[in-house]
């Protein structure tokens, strides 16, 4: 695939932002944002790395039955929720999840999702193998897999060729937030963590550290410019 | 006029699309530009913008459906269009191109003969040849305004053309639409976005045509031996093969041969380093009508021609329906292009980068040959090795060409 991925580089470097804990609501703006100062090239290609208090969010697929819970039950275990505006299914965030949401300007990729969702993963699966695991895409299943179960799941949404929303890996995530849904029509049992499958701790920086990186190595040139993003 | 708005290529191994919302109601305008549909395919959600702008005046595909690419979600135009012929027997192709259906050539100015060169009009008054006359003052403007005083008429003294005439021409040209109207009224037969495959070849090509430091070697085979092979040997293939290898799977077989005995050719950029590679991984360039892509025949140098021969059958049948997956076209560490098969004698190919070296193969044909003092008639077909000089020396891609030229000429040991 090396020859494939060539093709979605730039020769621009990533800024990358970390927001830390952020509630989605405050990075669905921060990433409205961003891609209208992409759009206009007031910005280079951005990669927002962010942990999320716990949250379901429901893409524009719109599979209620992928919901176990109503919203309002959800509410009531403090568990936001949000209808968006993004491609895939139904998802969940909570700590110990690094979601990341790269607004790149796919003019400069090869004008072609597909290749970049396939870039993403592939990134990811640098990055994870930087902790010694051996992740895999599966065609037709977008997403990280280690064996048969998900590590990260990935979805997003274009406009004008600027990419938003983006990927979770779960690092320690609790795995049992997932039981409030069917994450993209899966039985949540299908996920897993970088901490389960390690059995041991994580460094969460460190991953930060490894997915900035393996991203711009697969996009870009150069190492990333880190910039504290609150 | 109508315009299509198909389900969009938005990658090169996308087929299809999904309607997930309509964002503008049959009827409603909308802008260039703005976006009218949302589209999913696979875990991407997509903003389809309008091409002009224009009114939707009729939503074919509901939200929800699935289309394959190039599937007609909708129609836009002007109020009151009739968009019939649009929707009788919608042709679903392949292409991502939002342009407009049947009429393609803009509606003529009442009176015109579609197709008459619209530069005759105004018509000058003078003959073919005869010079034009034309006051000093009326030049320079006529050039500094980019008048073309070919087509003036002269309202001065013997027709000559005067301040005025230019004047009169300069605030006809401003009252016309804009350079990209123009464009939009003009007779396209067709329009191409850099997009999907197109921009990659474009990216790739230039890419390789700005970095490489292309060297090329011809050199002519004596297919003569390999065309009595073939005929010899043709029914057995069949028989053992089933299916009859063509001259380009027996040249993929001599290529791929001689890049095992020359492994210093079979080698790819890659960073700061030349990797020359164990395995060889020939790719071979296939037309797609529209575009091409180079399918990747892994381990070449281990496949029989039987097998070589199937290998080329299907990638080539999976690459012109669309069905290539991208891992059979990553990879490859050496190109054969042959255009021989459309009649070409000889060319030179652009290396397809990280590859450092691509085989451009002619025609056979009958030539006359000089050999022993003697003129003799035998089958000829020119090779043409185009490789990277950053990479590879003269010397090696020598020994390869020359290689595979003895391969092919004395083609014994193809069996």
């Amino acid at each position: 695939m090396a020859e494939r991925v060539a093709e979605v580089r730039t020769d621009a470097a990533l800024q990358v932002l970390d927001l830390g804990l952020t509630p989605f609501a405050e990075t669905l703006a921060r990433q409205e944002e961003l891609v209208r100062l992409r759009l206009l090239g007031a910005v280079p290609d951005t990669l927002l790395l962010v942990e999320h208090p716990p949250v379901v969010t429901l893409g524009r697929a719109k599979q209620r039955e992928n919901l176990i819970l109503d919203p309002e039950e959800l509410r009531r275990r403090g568990v936001e929720f949000f209808e968006i505006t993004r491609g895939g299914d139904v998802t969940y965030h909570a700590p110990g999840q690094l979601v990341g949401y790269p607004i790149f300007d796919l003019r400069q990729h090869g004008r072609d999702v597909l290749l970049f969702c396939r870039g993403m993963e592939a990134a990811l699966i640098a990055a994870l193998a930087d902790f010694g695991m051996s992740a895999s895409a599966i065609p037709g299943k977008a997403g990280v897999w280690l064996g048969d179960r998900k590590v990260a799941s990935l979805g997003i949404s274009v406009r004008r060729w600027v990419t938003l929303h983006g990927f979770a890996l779960n690092v320690s995530t609790d795995l049992s937030g997932f039981e409030v849904i069917r994450p993209c029509g899966e039985d949540p049992a299908v996920m897993t963590s970088m901490a389960a499958s390690l059995g041991g701790p994580v460094s969460m920086p460190e991953v930060r550290r490894c997915v900035a990186r393996r991203f711009a190595e697969t996009f870009h040139i150069g190492e990333p410019a880190v910039l504290p993003g609150r | 006029m109508a315009i299509r708005l198909d389900m969009p290529q938005l990658g090169l191994t996308m087929e299809k699309g999904t309607i997930l919302q309509w964002l503008r109601a049959e009827g409603e305008t909308v802008q260039k530009g703005q976006p009218v549909v949302l589209i999913q395919t696979e875990k991407v959600e997509y903003e389809v913008e309008a091409p002009a702008a224009g009114m939707l005046l009729k939503v074919i595909a509901k939200e929800g459906v699935e289309l394959p690419v190039g599937g007609l979600m909708g129609v836009l135009g002007q109020p009151g269009e009739d968009v019939s012929s649009l929707l009788a027997g919608t042709p679903v192709g392949i292409g991502s191109r939002a342009d407009t259906l049947e009429p393609r050539a803009a509606p003529s100015p009442p009176g015109r003969v579609p197709g008459e060169p619209r530069a005759a009009e105004p018509v000058a008054a003078r003959g073919p040849g005869e010079r034009i006359k034309i006051s000093p003052v009326a030049k320079k403007m006529a050039q500094e305004h980019g008048i073309d005083i070919a087509a003036l008429t002269g309202t001065g003294p013997e027709g000559r053309i005067v301040r005025e005439d230019v004047e009169r021409a300069i605030a006809t040209k401003s009252r016309e639409p804009r350079a990209e109207s123009r464009v939009d009224r003009e007779a396209l037969a067709d329009s191409i976005p850099l997009a999907g495959i197109r921009k990659v070849i474009f990216d790739r090509m230039g890419q390789s045509w700005r970095e490489a430091a292309r060297v090329t070697l011809f050199a002519d085979a004596d297919m003569s031996e390999l065309v009595r092979l073939r005929q010899a040997r043709l029914a057995d293939w069949e028989r053992r093969f089933g299916i009859k290898p063509s001259y380009s799977d027996l040249i993929h077989l001599a290529v791929a041969r001689a890049l095992r005995d020359e492994p210093r050719i079979n080698c790819r950029l890659d960073g700061q380093a030349v990797r020359i590679r164990k395995e060889v991984n020939l790719a071979f360039a296939v037309d797609l009508g529209e575009g091409l892509v180079a399918a990747v025949i892994r381990d070449a140098d281990k496949q029989s021609l039987g097998d070589l021969a199937r290998a080329a059958r299907d990638l080539a049948d999976r690459a012109r329906s669309g069905r290539l997956s991208p891992d059979e076209m990553a990879d490859g560490t050496f190109t054969v292009t042959n255009l021989g098969t459309v009649g070409v004698e000889s060319f030179t190919p652009i290396i397809n980068p990280p590859q450092a070296g691509i085989l451009g193969v002619g025609k056979i044909m009958e030539k006359p040959v000089v050999r022993h003092g003697g003129i003799h008639v035998r089958s000829m077909m020119t090779l043409s090795l185009v490789f990277d000089h950053r990479l590879i020396d003269g010397a090696p891609a020598a020994r390869f060409l020359t290689k595979v030229k003895e391969l092919l000429e004395q083609p014994a040991w193809m069996g």
